[in-house]
């Protein structure tokens, strides 16, 4: 694995959750109640739900395992899906740190947390799959992610369908533990050396429900020249309207020139996808 | 593995020939840019299993796996005590339940989030050895994925 990749694994998130005031004992007069921390980028918001509401269970109305298939989090009223990486979510919905205003991006005094709430409702957002079977529904969600990318990767899902028990168990265990290299050692066994094509997601900014999956070939047979331009050629934006966009990827602004196979390895997910994000300059 | 062009040519006749329409539990068929909607009325142990009274399915090309796909939704129509039609999305642990049991293992059926809301996708990866391919039959592809994908569990 490269450090860039190691970079990509603990690259993590100041975030203010404002938590909604019908989960907590409050008067109308309380100041809301906000938890402060670091999350990481490649992980989910609900492997966090439960330990979050830890935090501050003293104060919840009702048991936690009663509220946890009721909870979700958003960012100025939009759900903000478990299904997708934390880190994607955040760059979906928030400006690159090169448009930020001046004040806020160079401020030596203050860092950059990411405002949002949890929110808690018997009505789910309409693009919110609803957790019935909690941590097992997540691990499976997430297989089946894998499985995906494992088939555009070799043009067959067997690499993951043959895994060992233990091996299937130690993967998704270095997702919740966060352990980076036995992550690496499981995912090497599905991404071949030369891949048939590569697995990746675009998102555009401020939709989170946009999300289009083109398929990335190699340019005649070969990765050694495919380019992220590649990417938005099979996009429905023309040549025009590409010039005004720009690509984001776990954070930070990546050139149309840099080679897709390269930026797969180093950038790709916790899902085994590469998460593009289609901003405007 | 069915191509793009194979797979807009047979949905087209799939669609021109009624095999849907003319179906007792199909309400409305709507058709539109390669994708087929459908609004189906579920039999009684689907009903009985899931208090779905409604069951859309969407009928759409994966260009990934080169395959039909197809994507189900279940509605829940309820009456209030106001009087009013509550229209909800009936909450399932396990979407296999309505399979007949001989099918329970056939299909992996996941959630996914699609023009942003909650569809239940049958998942793709084995389909042409469940729905079988050679040469001689790829005209008959599509019809064949229907009658296994969706006619097997939907019941004559």
């Amino acid at each position: 694995m490269s450090d860039i990749h190691h970079l990509v694994w603990n690259g993590g998130l100041n975030t203010q959750i404002e938590i909604d005031k019908s989960l907590v004992f409050m008067d109308d007069e309380s100041k809301p109640l906000f938890i402060n921390v670091r999350l990481p980028r490649e992980s989910y918001f609900v492997l966090y739900a439960s330990s979050l509401l830890h935090k501050i269970k003293l104060k919840l109305r009702k048991d936690i395992d009663e509220v946890l298939p009721y909870i979700w989090f958003e960012q100025d009223g939009s759900n903000l899906p478990w299904n997708i990486p934390i880190g994607t979510l955040h760059d979906v919905m928030n400006p690159r740190i090169s448009e930020l205003p001046i004040e806020a991006a160079a401020s030596s005094t203050s860092i950059l947390v990411w405002k949002i709430r949890m929110v808690y409702g018997q009505e789910l957002p309409q693009n919110h799959i609803p957790l019935t079977n909690g941590l097992e529904q997540v691990q499976k969600y997430w297989m089946h992610q894998w499985k995906q990318a494992c088939f555009v990767l070799n043009g067959t899902s067997k690499q993951i369908m043959s895994m060992k028990m233990d091996d299937s168990k130690a993967f998704w265990q270095s997702v919740i533990s966060r352990n980076v290299d036995i992550f690496s050692s499981m995912s090497d066994k599905i991404v071949p050396s030369i891949p048939r094509n590569i697995p990746v997601m675009v998102h555009r900014q401020n939709y989170m429900d946009f999300i289009s999956q083109p398929l990335v070939i190699p340019q005649k047979e070969s990765w050694k020249t495919t380019t992220l331009q590649t990417v938005l050629d099979s996009s429905e934006y023309t040549t025009t309207e590409q010039n005004t966009l720009a690509v984001v990827c776990q954070g930070i602004d990546v050139p149309c020139s840099i080679l897709i196979e390269e930026l797969y390895r180093d950038f790709v997910s916790l899902d085994g996808f590469l998460h593009l994000i289609l901003q405007q300059q | 593995m069915i191509t793009k062009t194979q797979f807009d040519t047979q949905l087209q006749q799939i669609y021109a020939e009624r095999t849907l329409q003319d179906r007792t539990d199909v309400q409305v068929v709507f058709f539109q840019d390669s994708t087929l909607l459908i609004h189906l009325s579920p039999k009684p142990s689907i009903r009985e299993k899931t208090g779905a009274t409604l069951l859309l399915g969407r009928i759409e090309y994966s260009e990934i796996y080169q395959e039909p796909s197809l994507y189900i939704q279940l509605i829940e129509h309820k009456r209030g005590l106001d009087g009013l039609e509550i229209i909800s999305h009936p909450s399932i642990n396990d979407m296999n339940i309505f399979l007949p049991d001989d099918y329970q293992t056939l299909f992996v059926i996941q959630p996914e989030v699609l023009d942003g809301s909650v569809w239940w996708c049958f998942h793709q990866c084995d389909t042409s050895k469940i729905v079988g391919e050679n040469s001689s039959t790829t005209g008959t592809y599509l019809k064949r994925w229907i009658s296994v994908f969706l006619f097997s569990w939907l019941g004559d």
